[in-house]
């Protein structure tokens, strides 16, 4: 960005504030603008304007900003750019660009525009490749591809960023690009992020675009659409990246802030009318494209389990699904608190081998005769065998998914173990060791090649879950051996 | 009378005393059951003013509110001209200025005159957003930039 100076003597064109209002500057002149277009003030704050009228000029303000009525500004005939490159790797940058971890950038090659069309539907490309979290329930139950957009939504604290980072951190350890934008958040927040990066060794494959609840309007705005264009930029070198927006409700009420400033007339919740489109134009542009994909995770806050609400809505019909994160099985002790039966994926299932589908299927037909057998319990009747048998392989499997937040467990291991619990390897083994022995499992999957090499090879020789859970019965000593080994 | 009023109009002090005066005008039209107004007219309104508002206010079925209010809006829509100078203009000057940006530009455009000896000599302009420099100010920094070296060097030697 050259200097007043420069854009006014190049372009020849000047404004005037007439009227401040917060975040929105209302200013005359400047005949030749276009919305979208980035302002300099003489004081080198920036601006990008908002909206025209025949009179005035509305422009969002991007920087803290302290002007003047009769404060001049120029055109700079440029919209909103970024510099993108291989540099912002490991790194901490505000929407602007602009570094927050001290050192300047270095190694940006390029400079993309940020508020662009989403790519056509000749550019896309079916959903194939699945996209691993680590986490037990989401890849068994809510499977997710790469190039999916799926709504991670839930009340407050109810561990949707822990399983966001776990998420992260698989994904970053099998090479793929991670890009986490934290949405008008507590600077506190942001620091912790940034530490947690690197103290689990995912810092050279992430980039954290942040922008704190005390920044102006117009920063906090920008956010996701800066994190996009990060995405975008290694897609198109043909990376898989996973794209984190932490979280859209937040955006949403800084958007409902500056079109109430604005004087937009209010809609539903007091909503501008265009809400949709803002989320839309942004979750659009991820997807799996012919270069790369660009998986898009955004997180959505509900209150009380209220999945009904504006925004919520909003952005479940712009997806792909949406894991729920319910605060009832958060308070009962489960962790990840994901509700499988309203938790869904669009585009996971096709990603999925015929034996993951079977499996899933399976596991999800299971799930629903273990709730509807505890509902009934509810009513202290008798319980017949089947039923006893149900309740205690539905506990297994509850301990099965339960899952600490700094654990990541390879999909393959999982598959093992769900066939282990239905050939019956742990049916007299007590909840309390159940949990110790299926991580001894894991930990050889991760340490043994030799391990590992026959649960890869079992895994894809068996055609389907009951083949699976048939060679497990009858050949339960690879897995007993090291459980108690 | 608008056009006779409005070419009395120079620059955009004039226009803030006209508009303040009509303001005072429209504050005092009701005051005494309406007497109050033509004293008001007497005291307030300049020498040049007075006997074209007093004309107008007495032909029949004159509506001295709507006459007042669209004089009022005829002079808040007067287009303005921004220039900077590097000197003070003098009563001639101004008087040039504006006969030469009325003829060049529009008829009824009024000058802010705004002073800054930084520019040296030459004149700034500002119209409708559009901005222009003349003066000896840019004229030396574009000279300077292209022969930076040569003027350094030879201020070395």
């Amino acid at each position: 960005m050259k200097d007043f100076n420069y854009y006014l003597d190049s372009l020849g064109e000047i404004g005037f504030v007439e009227e401040l209002m917060h975040s929105l500057i209302y200013a005359s002149g400047l005949p030749r603008v276009h919305p979208g277009e980035l302002v300099l003030f003489e004081s080198g704050d920036l601006g990008q304007v908002f909206s025209l009228t025949p009179e005035k000029i509305e422009v969002l303000l991007l920087t803290r900003a302290n002007l003047k009525v009769g404060s001049k500004l120029v055109r700079t005939d440029t919209r909103m750019q970024i510099p993108v490159g291989v540099g912002l790797l490991g790194r901490v940058i505000d929407p602007l660009g602009n570094p927050l971890d001290g050192a300047k950038l270095t190694d940006t090659e390029d400079v993309r525009t940020v508020d662009i069309a989403p790519p056509k539907i000749v550019e896309r490309v079916e959903v194939q490749k699945p996209l691993i979290t680590g986490v037990t329930l989401v890849d068994l139950v809510v499977p997710l591809g790469c190039g999916q957009r799926e709504l991670v939504i839930g009340d407050r604290k109810t561990g949707k960023t822990d399983f966001l980072l776990q998420s992260m951190v698989t994904q970053a350890k099998l090479g793929s690009i991670c890009i986490y934008a934290q949405i008008g958040q507590k600077q506190f927040d942001i620091k912790k992020m940034s530490e947690f990066f690197a103290e689990t060794g995912i810092k050279k494959n992430t980039v954290l675009v942040a922008s704190s609840s005390s920044d102006p309007a117009g920063v906090v705005f920008q956010t996701p659409y800066t994190a996009m264009t990060i995405a975008e930029y290694f897609r198109d070198k043909g990376l898989d990246v996973l794209l984190i927006l932490d979280d859209m409700t937040t955006h949403a009420r800084n958007y409902r802030e500056i079109s109430l400033l604005a004087k937009r007339f209010p809609g539903r919740a007091s909503y501008p009318g265009d809400i949709f489109y803002v989320h839309a134009r942004l979750i659009e542009r991820a997807g799996n494209f012919k270069k790369g994909s660009i998986t898009a995770l955004p997180v959505a806050e509900s209150i009380l389990g209220d999945l009904s609400g504006y925004i919520q809505t909003n952005l479940m019909a712009m997806t792909d699904g949406h894991i729920f994160f319910d605060i009832e099985l958060y308070n009962q002790g489960k962790r990840p608190s994901v509700n499988p039966f309203l938790s869904v994926t669009r585009v996971g299932h096709q990603t999925q081998t015929d034996l993951q589908r079977d499996l899933s299927r399976e596991l999800s037909s299971f799930l629903v005769t273990y709730e509807k057998m505890k509902q009934f319990m509810h009513f202290g009747a008798e319980v017949g065998e089947t039923a006893k048998k149900i309740l205690a392989l539905g506990n297994k499997v509850d301990s099965f998914f339960n899952q600490s937040p700094t654990a990541s467990i390879p999909l393959e291991i999982n598959m093992i173990i769900l066939g282990g619990l239905w050939a019956g390897v742990w049916s007299e083994t007590k909840e309390a060791d159940l949990r110790r022995q299926m991580e001894r499992l894991v930990l050889a999957y991760n340490t043994e090649g030799s391990f590992k090499k026959q649960v890869d090879d079992l895994i894809t020789q068996s055609k389907s879950f009951s083949d699976l859970v048939n060679f497990i019965r009858r050949n339960n000593e690879f897995l007993t051996s090291k459980i108690t080994g | 009378m608008f056009d006779q009023i409005l070419s009395k109009i120079r620059t955009v002090d004039d226009q803030e005393k006209i508009l303040e005066e009509i303001d005072v005008l429209l504050s005092s039209l009701y005051q005494d059951k309406g007497l109050g107004f033509e004293s008001t007219l007497k005291t307030s309104a300049r020498a040049w003013l007075y006997p074209l508002l007093r004309e107008e206010f007495s032909k029949e079925g004159a509506n001295r509110r709507n006459l007042l209010l669209n004089l009022k809006q005829k002079i808040e829509g007067l287009s303005k001209v921004y220039i900077t100078l590097a000197f003070e203009p003098s009563e001639d000057a101004l008087n040039r200025f504006g006969g030469v940006i009325r003829t060049s530009v529009r008829e009824d455009v009024i000058i802010s005159v705004a002073y800054d000896p930084h520019l040296i000599g030459g004149v700034q302009i500002i119209y409708n957003g559009e901005f222009r420099d003349f003066s000896f100010k840019r004229i030396f920094e574009k000279e300077f930039e292209n022969t930076r070296e040569q003027i350094l060097k030879s201020i070395k030697n």
